[in-house]
Protein backbone atom coordinates (compact mmCIF):
# COMPACT_ATOMS: atom_id res chain seq x y z
CA UNK A 1 0.00 0.00 0.00
CA UNK A 2 1.74 3.60 -0.95
CA UNK A 3 1.47 5.89 1.44
CA UNK A 4 0.02 9.19 0.88
CA UNK A 5 2.36 11.85 0.36
CA UNK A 6 3.21 14.77 1.68
CA UNK A 7 2.42 14.15 5.19
CA UNK A 8 4.15 15.64 8.18
CA UNK A 9 7.48 12.66 7.88
CA UNK A 10 8.27 14.06 11.61
CA UNK A 11 5.48 12.68 12.90
CA UNK A 12 5.09 9.69 10.60
CA UNK A 13 7.82 7.65 10.77
CA UNK A 14 6.23 4.79 8.50
CA UNK A 15 6.08 7.36 6.00
CA UNK A 16 9.59 8.51 6.69
CA UNK A 17 10.68 4.97 6.14
CA UNK A 18 8.93 4.55 2.93
CA UNK A 19 10.15 7.51 1.62
CA UNK A 20 13.76 6.29 2.57
CA UNK A 21 13.13 3.31 0.94
CA UNK A 22 12.26 4.53 -2.07
CA UNK A 23 15.20 7.45 -2.54
CA UNK A 24 17.90 5.74 -1.10
CA UNK A 25 18.61 2.45 -3.50
CA UNK A 26 18.51 4.64 -6.66
CA UNK A 27 21.20 7.27 -4.79
CA UNK A 28 23.08 4.39 -3.77
CA UNK A 29 23.83 3.56 -7.07
CA UNK A 30 24.31 7.15 -8.14
CA UNK A 31 26.97 6.84 -5.40
CA UNK A 32 28.33 4.06 -6.84
CA UNK A 33 27.97 5.10 -10.54
CA UNK A 34 30.07 8.18 -9.41
CA UNK A 35 32.84 6.40 -7.31
CA UNK A 36 33.43 4.58 -10.36
CA UNK A 37 33.82 6.83 -12.70
CA UNK A 38 36.35 8.66 -10.86
CA UNK A 39 38.24 5.31 -10.14
CA UNK A 40 38.56 5.02 -14.44
CA UNK A 41 39.57 8.66 -14.47
CA UNK A 42 41.68 9.08 -11.87
CA UNK A 43 43.16 5.34 -11.84
CA UNK A 44 42.82 3.47 -14.76
CA UNK A 45 43.59 6.32 -17.44
CA UNK A 46 46.76 7.88 -17.82
CA UNK A 47 46.86 11.86 -17.19
CA UNK A 48 47.13 12.03 -21.28
CA UNK A 49 44.36 10.10 -21.96
CA UNK A 50 42.12 11.51 -19.28
CA UNK A 51 40.14 13.25 -22.07
CA UNK A 52 38.51 10.07 -22.84
CA UNK A 53 36.59 10.29 -19.25
CA UNK A 54 37.54 13.37 -17.08
CA UNK A 55 36.42 13.13 -13.51
CA UNK A 56 32.85 14.58 -12.60
CA UNK A 57 34.67 17.90 -10.78
CA UNK A 58 36.69 18.76 -13.52
CA UNK A 59 33.06 18.75 -16.08
CA UNK A 60 30.94 20.64 -13.30
CA UNK A 61 34.23 23.34 -13.05
CA UNK A 62 34.97 23.22 -16.74
CA UNK A 63 30.85 23.52 -17.91
CA UNK A 64 29.08 25.06 -15.41
CA UNK A 65 31.11 26.90 -13.26
CA UNK A 66 32.77 29.02 -16.13
CA UNK A 67 30.60 31.69 -16.71
CA UNK A 68 31.12 32.08 -20.34
CA UNK A 69 30.80 27.95 -20.89
CA UNK A 70 28.00 28.03 -19.02
CA UNK A 71 26.45 30.97 -20.93
CA UNK A 72 27.01 28.63 -24.03
CA UNK A 73 25.79 25.60 -22.59
CA UNK A 74 22.70 27.28 -21.59
CA UNK A 75 21.77 29.22 -24.56
CA UNK A 76 22.27 25.44 -26.53
CA UNK A 77 19.97 24.26 -23.68
CA UNK A 78 17.55 26.98 -24.74
CA UNK A 79 17.49 26.19 -28.46
CA UNK A 80 17.48 22.61 -28.14
CA UNK A 81 14.32 22.74 -25.94
CA UNK A 82 12.91 25.40 -28.48
CA UNK A 83 13.13 22.88 -31.03
CA UNK A 84 11.91 20.35 -28.99
CA UNK A 85 9.09 21.94 -27.58
CA UNK A 86 8.13 22.98 -31.09
CA UNK A 87 8.55 19.59 -32.81
CA UNK A 88 6.49 18.16 -30.14
CA UNK A 89 3.61 20.87 -30.48
CA UNK A 90 3.27 20.28 -33.87
CA UNK A 91 3.40 16.22 -33.59
CA UNK A 92 0.31 16.48 -31.15
CA UNK A 93 -1.46 18.73 -33.79
CA UNK A 94 -0.75 16.16 -36.62
CA UNK A 95 -1.06 13.41 -34.59
CA UNK A 96 -4.53 14.12 -32.72
CA UNK A 97 -5.78 15.55 -36.11
CA UNK A 98 -4.75 12.36 -37.60
CA UNK A 99 -5.75 9.70 -34.96
CA UNK A 100 -9.31 11.65 -35.20
CA UNK A 101 -9.85 11.18 -38.86
CA UNK A 102 -8.92 7.89 -38.15
CA UNK A 103 -11.44 6.83 -35.65
CA UNK A 104 -14.08 8.58 -37.80
CA UNK A 105 -14.34 5.80 -40.94
CA UNK A 106 -12.55 2.10 -40.73
CA UNK A 107 -11.68 3.21 -44.03
CA UNK A 108 -9.52 6.03 -43.19
CA UNK A 109 -7.90 4.49 -40.81
CA UNK A 110 -6.91 1.19 -43.18
CA UNK A 111 -5.43 3.94 -45.33
CA UNK A 112 -3.44 5.52 -43.42
CA UNK A 113 -2.84 3.38 -40.54
CA UNK A 114 0.18 1.80 -42.44
CA UNK A 115 1.79 4.51 -43.44
CA UNK A 116 1.99 5.51 -39.97
CA UNK A 117 3.47 2.23 -39.05
CA UNK A 118 5.73 3.02 -41.85
CA UNK A 119 7.20 6.71 -40.46
CA UNK A 120 7.71 4.87 -37.28
CA UNK A 121 10.20 1.93 -38.95
CA UNK A 122 11.96 3.96 -40.97
CA UNK A 123 15.11 4.85 -39.69
CA UNK A 124 15.03 8.90 -39.15
CA UNK A 125 18.37 9.16 -39.90
CA UNK A 126 18.51 7.81 -43.08
CA UNK A 127 15.82 11.03 -44.26
CA UNK A 128 18.51 13.20 -42.60
CA UNK A 129 20.08 14.31 -45.58
CA UNK A 130 17.22 14.28 -47.56
CA UNK A 131 15.17 16.29 -45.63
CA UNK A 132 18.60 18.45 -45.36
CA UNK A 133 17.62 18.82 -49.50
CA UNK A 134 14.15 19.77 -49.31
CA UNK A 135 13.77 21.88 -46.02
CA UNK A 136 17.70 23.43 -45.52
CA UNK A 137 20.07 22.80 -43.12
CA UNK A 138 18.71 24.87 -40.08
CA UNK A 139 15.76 24.87 -37.71
CA UNK A 140 12.69 24.15 -40.54
CA UNK A 141 15.07 20.63 -40.86
CA UNK A 142 15.57 20.53 -37.34
CA UNK A 143 11.68 20.57 -36.32
CA UNK A 144 10.70 17.83 -38.66
CA UNK A 145 13.21 15.85 -37.73
CA UNK A 146 11.27 15.80 -34.06
CA UNK A 147 7.75 15.31 -35.57
CA UNK A 148 8.95 12.46 -37.18
CA UNK A 149 10.47 10.77 -34.05
CA UNK A 150 7.48 12.26 -32.09
CA UNK A 151 4.35 11.59 -34.01
CA UNK A 152 3.38 8.06 -34.10
CA UNK A 153 2.75 7.62 -30.62
CA UNK A 154 0.53 10.47 -30.15
CA UNK A 155 -1.37 8.62 -32.90
CA UNK A 156 -1.49 5.62 -31.63
CA UNK A 157 -2.43 6.36 -28.53
CA UNK A 158 -5.07 9.08 -29.07
CA UNK A 159 -6.38 5.88 -32.08
CA UNK A 160 -6.89 3.76 -28.54
CA UNK A 161 -8.37 6.32 -26.38
CA UNK A 162 -10.61 7.37 -29.02
CA UNK A 163 -11.72 3.68 -29.39
CA UNK A 164 -11.76 3.30 -25.06
CA UNK A 165 -15.21 4.63 -24.50
CA UNK A 166 -17.41 2.31 -23.18
CA UNK A 167 -19.71 0.65 -25.25
CA UNK A 168 -22.82 1.43 -23.36
CA UNK A 169 -22.15 4.89 -23.29
CA UNK A 170 -21.97 5.35 -26.70
CA UNK A 171 -25.64 3.80 -27.01
CA UNK A 172 -26.57 6.40 -24.36
CA UNK A 173 -25.26 8.28 -26.66
CA UNK A 174 -27.23 7.17 -29.73
CA UNK A 175 -30.42 6.93 -27.85
CA UNK A 176 -30.11 10.34 -27.06
CA UNK A 177 -29.49 11.08 -31.21
CA UNK A 178 -26.35 12.45 -30.81
CA UNK A 179 -24.75 13.11 -34.33
CA UNK A 180 -20.51 12.64 -34.64
CA UNK A 181 -19.43 15.96 -33.27
CA UNK A 182 -20.97 15.59 -30.46
CA UNK A 183 -20.20 11.84 -29.78
CA UNK A 184 -16.70 12.83 -30.21
CA UNK A 185 -16.63 16.49 -28.25
CA UNK A 186 -18.50 14.91 -25.28
CA UNK A 187 -17.99 11.32 -25.38
CA UNK A 188 -14.01 10.14 -27.20
CA UNK A 189 -12.26 12.74 -27.08
CA UNK A 190 -12.76 13.50 -23.15
CA UNK A 191 -12.22 9.46 -22.97
CA UNK A 192 -9.33 9.63 -24.73
CA UNK A 193 -7.46 12.10 -22.51
CA UNK A 194 -5.61 9.57 -20.42
CA UNK A 195 -4.24 7.65 -23.34
CA UNK A 196 -3.25 11.03 -25.39
CA UNK A 197 -1.11 12.13 -22.14
CA UNK A 198 1.00 8.40 -22.14
CA UNK A 199 1.35 8.96 -25.74
CA UNK A 200 2.62 12.36 -25.39
CA UNK A 201 5.27 11.56 -22.51
CA UNK A 202 6.70 9.02 -24.66
CA UNK A 203 6.88 11.69 -27.75
CA UNK A 204 7.84 14.58 -25.53
CA UNK A 205 11.76 12.23 -24.98
CA UNK A 206 11.69 11.10 -28.58
CA UNK A 207 11.18 14.66 -29.54
CA UNK A 208 14.39 15.61 -27.12
CA UNK A 209 16.43 13.06 -28.96
CA UNK A 210 15.15 14.46 -32.47
CA UNK A 211 15.94 17.95 -31.29
CA UNK A 212 19.90 16.66 -30.66
CA UNK A 213 20.12 13.98 -33.60
CA UNK A 214 18.53 17.01 -35.82
CA UNK A 215 21.10 19.86 -34.23
CA UNK A 216 23.80 17.37 -34.48
CA UNK A 217 23.00 17.40 -38.58
CA UNK A 218 21.71 20.76 -39.58
CA UNK A 219 23.94 23.30 -38.13
CA UNK A 220 22.99 26.10 -39.86
CA UNK A 221 21.74 28.81 -37.41
CA UNK A 222 22.23 29.23 -33.74
CA UNK A 223 23.62 26.09 -32.11
CA UNK A 224 21.83 23.60 -30.05
CA UNK A 225 23.30 20.86 -27.88
CA UNK A 226 23.78 18.65 -30.61
CA UNK A 227 25.88 20.99 -32.31
CA UNK A 228 28.23 21.94 -29.30
CA UNK A 229 28.62 18.22 -28.46
CA UNK A 230 29.82 18.02 -32.09
CA UNK A 231 32.16 20.65 -31.91
CA UNK A 232 33.66 19.95 -28.36
CA UNK A 233 34.08 16.12 -29.32
CA UNK A 234 36.46 17.68 -32.70
CA UNK A 235 38.43 20.02 -29.94
CA UNK A 236 38.86 17.07 -27.85
CA UNK A 237 37.08 19.52 -25.17
CA UNK A 238 35.64 16.70 -23.10
CA UNK A 239 34.61 18.25 -20.07
CA UNK A 240 32.55 20.37 -21.65
CA UNK A 241 30.97 18.04 -23.83
CA UNK A 242 30.02 16.16 -20.58
CA UNK A 243 28.38 18.88 -19.81
CA UNK A 244 26.47 19.37 -23.08
CA UNK A 245 25.65 15.69 -22.86
CA UNK A 246 24.06 16.13 -19.22
CA UNK A 247 22.41 18.70 -19.90
CA UNK A 248 20.71 17.08 -23.00
CA UNK A 249 20.13 14.25 -20.71
CA UNK A 250 18.20 16.43 -18.12
CA UNK A 251 16.53 17.90 -20.56
CA UNK A 252 14.94 14.25 -21.51
CA UNK A 253 14.55 13.53 -17.47
CA UNK A 254 12.24 17.06 -16.49
CA UNK A 255 10.75 16.35 -20.19
CA UNK A 256 9.43 13.22 -18.86
CA UNK A 257 9.02 13.97 -15.28
CA UNK A 258 7.08 17.17 -16.22
CA UNK A 259 4.34 14.88 -18.58
CA UNK A 260 4.39 11.69 -16.25
CA UNK A 261 3.07 14.71 -13.22
CA UNK A 262 0.57 15.84 -15.81
CA UNK A 263 -1.08 12.84 -16.57
CA UNK A 264 -1.15 12.22 -12.53
CA UNK A 265 -3.02 15.45 -12.75
CA UNK A 266 -5.19 14.92 -15.52
CA UNK A 267 -6.48 11.23 -14.50
CA UNK A 268 -7.54 12.71 -11.01
CA UNK A 269 -9.64 15.59 -12.87
CA UNK A 270 -10.67 12.95 -15.26
CA UNK A 271 -12.09 10.95 -12.67
CA UNK A 272 -10.29 7.81 -13.31
CA UNK A 273 -8.23 7.92 -10.38
CA UNK A 274 -10.85 8.04 -7.64
CA UNK A 275 -12.52 4.99 -8.45
CA UNK A 276 -11.61 3.36 -5.45
CA UNK A 277 -14.04 0.42 -4.18
CA UNK B 1 -34.69 -1.15 -41.19
CA UNK B 2 -37.35 -1.77 -38.40
CA UNK B 3 -39.93 -0.27 -39.51
CA UNK B 4 -41.44 2.92 -36.70
CA UNK B 5 -44.35 4.92 -36.49
CA UNK B 6 -44.96 7.98 -34.70
CA UNK B 7 -46.85 7.34 -31.64
CA UNK B 8 -49.10 9.91 -32.55
CA UNK B 9 -50.36 8.14 -34.91
CA UNK B 10 -51.86 5.18 -32.71
CA UNK B 11 -53.71 7.80 -31.03
CA UNK B 12 -54.67 7.92 -27.19
CA UNK B 13 -51.02 8.55 -26.03
CA UNK B 14 -48.27 6.78 -26.71
CA UNK B 15 -47.39 2.48 -27.00
CA UNK B 16 -45.04 0.60 -27.52
CA UNK B 17 -45.58 -2.13 -29.86
CA UNK B 18 -43.66 -5.16 -30.74
CA UNK B 19 -45.07 -7.92 -33.12
CA UNK B 20 -43.81 -11.31 -33.95
CA UNK B 21 -40.19 -10.11 -32.91
CA UNK B 22 -37.37 -12.90 -33.42
CA UNK B 23 -33.67 -12.54 -33.04
CA UNK B 24 -31.03 -14.48 -34.49
CA UNK B 25 -27.57 -13.76 -34.09
CA UNK B 26 -24.88 -13.71 -36.63
CA UNK B 27 -23.70 -17.05 -34.91
CA UNK B 28 -26.42 -18.90 -35.05
CA UNK B 29 -27.61 -18.19 -31.75
CA UNK B 30 -31.26 -18.01 -31.05
CA UNK B 31 -32.14 -15.12 -28.72
CA UNK B 32 -35.75 -14.46 -29.25
CA UNK B 33 -38.53 -16.11 -30.93
CA UNK B 34 -41.90 -14.79 -31.73
CA UNK B 35 -42.45 -11.94 -29.08
CA UNK B 36 -45.25 -9.98 -29.44
CA UNK B 37 -45.65 -6.69 -26.45
CA UNK B 38 -48.34 -3.95 -26.26
CA UNK B 39 -47.58 -1.57 -23.38
CA UNK B 40 -50.13 1.24 -23.27
CA UNK B 41 -49.27 4.63 -21.65
CA UNK B 42 -48.79 4.59 -17.87
CA UNK B 43 -48.32 0.68 -18.09
CA UNK B 44 -45.89 -1.31 -16.62
CA UNK B 45 -45.03 -4.47 -18.26
CA UNK B 46 -42.44 -6.32 -16.52
CA UNK B 47 -40.13 -9.27 -18.23
CA UNK B 48 -39.13 -12.18 -16.06
CA UNK B 49 -37.43 -15.13 -17.29
CA UNK B 50 -34.25 -17.64 -16.33
CA UNK B 51 -30.74 -15.14 -17.12
CA UNK B 52 -29.99 -15.42 -20.87
CA UNK B 53 -33.44 -15.73 -22.01
CA UNK B 54 -33.12 -12.88 -24.66
CA UNK B 55 -34.96 -10.06 -21.89
CA UNK B 56 -32.37 -7.54 -22.65
CA UNK B 57 -32.20 -8.32 -26.38
CA UNK B 58 -36.06 -7.52 -26.42
CA UNK B 59 -35.53 -3.85 -25.02
CA UNK B 60 -32.68 -3.74 -27.05
CA UNK B 61 -34.68 -3.75 -29.76
CA UNK B 62 -37.41 -1.97 -28.56
CA UNK B 63 -35.66 0.97 -28.29
CA UNK B 64 -34.21 0.59 -31.49
CA UNK B 65 -30.91 -0.16 -30.86
CA UNK B 66 -30.66 -3.73 -32.79
CA UNK B 67 -33.10 -4.75 -35.30
CA UNK B 68 -34.97 -8.02 -34.88
CA UNK B 69 -34.38 -10.98 -37.48
CA UNK B 70 -38.40 -11.20 -38.30
CA UNK B 71 -41.08 -9.39 -36.43
CA UNK B 72 -42.06 -5.39 -36.26
CA UNK B 73 -41.55 -2.74 -34.32
CA UNK B 74 -44.59 -1.10 -34.29
CA UNK B 75 -45.18 2.46 -32.52
CA UNK B 76 -41.89 2.93 -30.88
CA UNK B 77 -42.01 6.34 -29.09
CA UNK B 78 -39.51 8.66 -30.73
CA UNK B 79 -37.45 9.53 -27.54
CA UNK B 80 -36.86 6.24 -25.32
CA UNK B 81 -35.53 6.74 -21.98
CA UNK B 82 -33.59 3.17 -21.48
CA UNK B 83 -31.79 2.70 -18.34
CA UNK B 84 -28.44 0.05 -18.47
CA UNK B 85 -27.99 -2.51 -15.90
CA UNK B 86 -24.51 -0.74 -15.06
CA UNK B 87 -24.91 3.04 -14.63
CA UNK B 88 -22.75 3.85 -17.95
CA UNK B 89 -21.65 7.43 -16.31
CA UNK B 90 -19.15 9.55 -17.63
CA UNK B 91 -16.63 9.26 -14.81
CA UNK B 92 -15.05 13.14 -15.90
CA UNK B 93 -18.68 14.61 -15.47
CA UNK B 94 -19.64 15.53 -11.89
CA UNK B 95 -23.24 14.12 -10.74
CA UNK B 96 -25.10 17.17 -12.04
CA UNK B 97 -23.51 16.87 -15.10
CA UNK B 98 -24.23 13.62 -15.82
CA UNK B 99 -27.61 13.75 -14.87
CA UNK B 100 -27.90 16.58 -17.94
CA UNK B 101 -26.05 15.25 -20.22
CA UNK B 102 -29.12 14.03 -22.18
CA UNK B 103 -30.58 16.98 -22.12
CA UNK B 104 -27.31 18.43 -23.36
CA UNK B 105 -27.47 16.01 -26.53
CA UNK B 106 -31.02 17.24 -26.97
CA UNK B 107 -30.04 20.94 -26.51
CA UNK B 108 -32.31 21.73 -23.87
CA UNK B 109 -31.34 25.49 -22.51
CA UNK B 110 -28.94 25.65 -19.76
CA UNK B 111 -31.46 27.03 -16.99
CA UNK B 112 -34.20 24.33 -17.83
CA UNK B 113 -31.59 21.65 -17.42
CA UNK B 114 -29.84 22.76 -14.41
CA UNK B 115 -33.99 23.01 -12.67
CA UNK B 116 -34.74 19.26 -14.36
CA UNK B 117 -31.58 17.83 -13.06
CA UNK B 118 -32.18 19.45 -9.16
CA UNK B 119 -35.57 17.96 -9.16
CA UNK B 120 -34.89 14.68 -10.76
CA UNK B 121 -31.51 14.66 -8.28
CA UNK B 122 -33.55 15.36 -5.36
CA UNK B 123 -35.80 12.31 -6.58
CA UNK B 124 -33.22 9.65 -6.13
CA UNK B 125 -32.16 11.43 -3.19
CA UNK B 126 -28.82 12.47 -4.21
CA UNK B 127 -29.06 16.35 -4.56
CA UNK B 128 -26.45 16.53 -1.65
CA UNK B 129 -23.61 14.79 -4.09
CA UNK B 130 -24.54 16.70 -7.37
CA UNK B 131 -20.86 18.40 -7.28
CA UNK B 132 -19.24 14.60 -6.76
CA UNK B 133 -17.45 12.30 -9.45
CA UNK B 134 -19.30 9.43 -9.93
CA UNK B 135 -16.00 7.91 -8.99
CA UNK B 136 -16.37 8.70 -5.59
CA UNK B 137 -19.88 7.14 -5.22
CA UNK B 138 -20.69 3.61 -4.29
CA UNK B 139 -22.36 1.11 -6.78
CA UNK B 140 -26.31 1.56 -5.95
CA UNK B 141 -25.47 5.91 -5.65
CA UNK B 142 -24.43 5.37 -9.50
CA UNK B 143 -27.32 3.33 -10.51
CA UNK B 144 -29.52 5.78 -9.00
CA UNK B 145 -27.39 8.92 -10.73
CA UNK B 146 -28.07 7.17 -14.23
CA UNK B 147 -31.78 6.57 -13.38
CA UNK B 148 -31.82 10.18 -12.31
CA UNK B 149 -30.21 11.02 -15.66
CA UNK B 150 -33.20 9.23 -17.96
CA UNK B 151 -36.22 10.99 -15.36
CA UNK B 152 -34.62 14.29 -16.01
CA UNK B 153 -34.81 13.49 -19.77
CA UNK B 154 -38.93 13.46 -19.50
CA UNK B 155 -38.69 10.33 -22.04
CA UNK B 156 -41.68 8.97 -24.05
CA UNK B 157 -41.64 5.93 -22.76
CA UNK B 158 -39.03 3.78 -20.42
CA UNK B 159 -37.40 0.74 -20.89
CA UNK B 160 -35.33 -0.79 -17.64
CA UNK B 161 -33.18 -3.14 -18.04
CA UNK B 162 -32.74 -4.53 -14.08
CA UNK B 163 -31.68 -0.97 -12.95
CA UNK B 164 -32.97 -2.15 -9.35
CA UNK B 165 -30.56 -5.49 -9.86
CA UNK B 166 -27.26 -4.02 -7.75
CA UNK B 167 -29.74 -2.02 -5.04
CA UNK B 168 -30.05 -2.45 -1.59
CA UNK B 169 -33.88 -3.71 -0.75
CA UNK B 170 -34.49 -0.36 0.73
CA UNK B 171 -33.74 1.87 -1.99
CA UNK B 172 -35.08 -0.80 -4.43
CA UNK B 173 -38.14 -0.19 -2.98
CA UNK B 174 -37.95 3.68 -2.74
CA UNK B 175 -37.04 3.70 -6.25
CA UNK B 176 -40.17 1.22 -7.26
CA UNK B 177 -42.50 3.83 -5.60
CA UNK B 178 -41.18 6.51 -7.37
CA UNK B 179 -41.26 4.99 -11.04
CA UNK B 180 -44.80 4.38 -9.46
CA UNK B 181 -45.65 8.03 -9.29
CA UNK B 182 -43.85 8.76 -12.49
CA UNK B 183 -45.93 6.70 -14.47
CA UNK B 184 -48.98 7.89 -12.81
CA UNK B 185 -47.94 11.44 -13.19
CA UNK B 186 -47.17 11.46 -16.74
CA UNK B 187 -48.78 8.09 -18.74
CA UNK B 188 -45.83 6.47 -20.62
CA UNK B 189 -45.11 3.08 -21.40
CA UNK B 190 -42.56 1.28 -19.31
CA UNK B 191 -40.62 -2.38 -20.01
CA UNK B 192 -39.03 -3.53 -16.80
CA UNK B 193 -36.73 -6.41 -17.30
CA UNK B 194 -35.98 -8.20 -13.67
CA UNK B 195 -34.89 -11.18 -11.86
CA UNK B 196 -37.41 -10.13 -8.82
CA UNK B 197 -40.79 -11.80 -9.41
CA UNK B 198 -41.95 -10.23 -6.30
CA UNK B 199 -40.81 -6.77 -8.23
CA UNK B 200 -42.46 -7.42 -11.10
CA UNK B 201 -45.40 -8.47 -9.28
CA UNK B 202 -45.82 -5.12 -7.30
CA UNK B 203 -44.82 -2.78 -9.77
CA UNK B 204 -46.51 -4.01 -13.03
CA UNK B 205 -49.69 -3.84 -14.57
CA UNK B 206 -48.93 -7.01 -16.80
CA UNK B 207 -45.95 -10.01 -16.10
CA UNK B 208 -44.74 -11.43 -19.02
CA UNK B 209 -42.98 -14.94 -17.86
CA UNK B 210 -40.08 -15.82 -20.45
CA UNK B 211 -38.86 -19.35 -21.34
CA UNK B 212 -34.94 -20.30 -21.82
CA UNK B 213 -33.34 -19.59 -24.78
CA UNK B 214 -34.77 -19.05 -27.21
CA UNK B 215 -37.03 -16.38 -25.04
CA UNK B 216 -40.12 -17.27 -25.57
CA UNK B 217 -43.44 -15.83 -24.00
CA UNK B 218 -44.55 -18.96 -21.55
CA UNK B 219 -47.21 -16.68 -19.75
CA UNK B 220 -48.91 -13.54 -19.34
CA UNK B 221 -49.95 -12.68 -16.41
CA UNK B 222 -52.29 -9.41 -15.52
CA UNK B 223 -51.28 -8.39 -11.96
CA UNK B 224 -55.29 -7.88 -10.63
CA UNK B 225 -54.48 -5.31 -7.87
CA UNK B 226 -55.26 -1.81 -8.32
CA UNK B 227 -52.89 0.92 -8.39
CA UNK B 228 -51.21 3.14 -6.31
CA UNK B 229 -50.29 0.02 -4.58
CA UNK B 230 -49.48 0.43 -0.67
CA UNK B 231 -46.08 -1.40 0.24
CA UNK B 232 -48.59 -3.21 2.96
CA UNK B 233 -49.41 -5.09 -0.15
CA UNK B 234 -46.76 -6.79 -0.29
CA UNK B 235 -47.27 -8.74 3.26
CA UNK B 236 -51.07 -9.71 1.88
CA UNK B 237 -51.67 -13.56 1.39
CA UNK B 238 -53.13 -12.51 -1.86
CA UNK B 239 -50.24 -10.99 -3.37
CA UNK B 240 -47.91 -14.06 -1.54
CA UNK B 241 -50.58 -15.77 -3.93
CA UNK B 242 -49.35 -14.34 -7.28
CA UNK B 243 -45.77 -13.95 -6.49
CA UNK B 244 -46.26 -18.16 -6.00
CA UNK B 245 -48.11 -18.49 -9.36
CA UNK B 246 -45.31 -16.67 -11.25
CA UNK B 247 -42.59 -18.26 -9.76
CA UNK B 248 -44.78 -21.47 -11.15
CA UNK B 249 -44.53 -20.24 -13.87
CA UNK B 250 -41.17 -19.25 -14.38
CA UNK B 251 -40.20 -22.59 -13.01
CA UNK B 252 -42.28 -24.57 -15.82
CA UNK B 253 -41.24 -22.28 -18.73
CA UNK B 254 -37.86 -23.32 -17.77
CA UNK B 255 -38.27 -26.82 -17.42
CA UNK B 256 -40.04 -26.98 -21.18
CA UNK B 257 -37.33 -26.71 -22.96
CA UNK B 258 -34.61 -28.16 -20.62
Amino acid sequence: MPLRRGGDTARHPAAARSRVRAWLPPLVVLGLAVAAWYGVSDRLLSPERRFLLPPPDAVVRVGFLDGANRAELLAALGRTAEVAGLGLVLATAVGVGLAVLMSQARWVERSLYPYAVVLQTVPVLALVPLLGFWFGFGMASRVLVCVLVAVFPVIANTLFGLRSADGTLEEVFRLARAGRLRLLLKLRLPAAVPAMLTGLRISAGLSVVGAVVGDYFYQQGQPGLGILINVYRARLESERMFAAVLLASLLGLAVFWFFGLLAHWAARRHGTDGRRR
Amino acid sequence: MTERTPAAESGGGPRLELAGVSKVYDDGTAALAEVTLGVGGGELVSVVGPSGCGKSTLLRIAAGLEAPTSGTVRHAPERIGYVFQDPALLPWRTVRANVELLMELRGTPRAERRERAGRALELVGLAEFARHRPGALSGGMRMRVSLARTLADDPDALLLDEPFGALDEITRAGLGDELAALLAARPRPAVLVTHSVAEAAFLSSTVLVMSARPGRVVARVEIPFPFPRERSLRATPEFAEVVADLTGRLYRGMAEVA
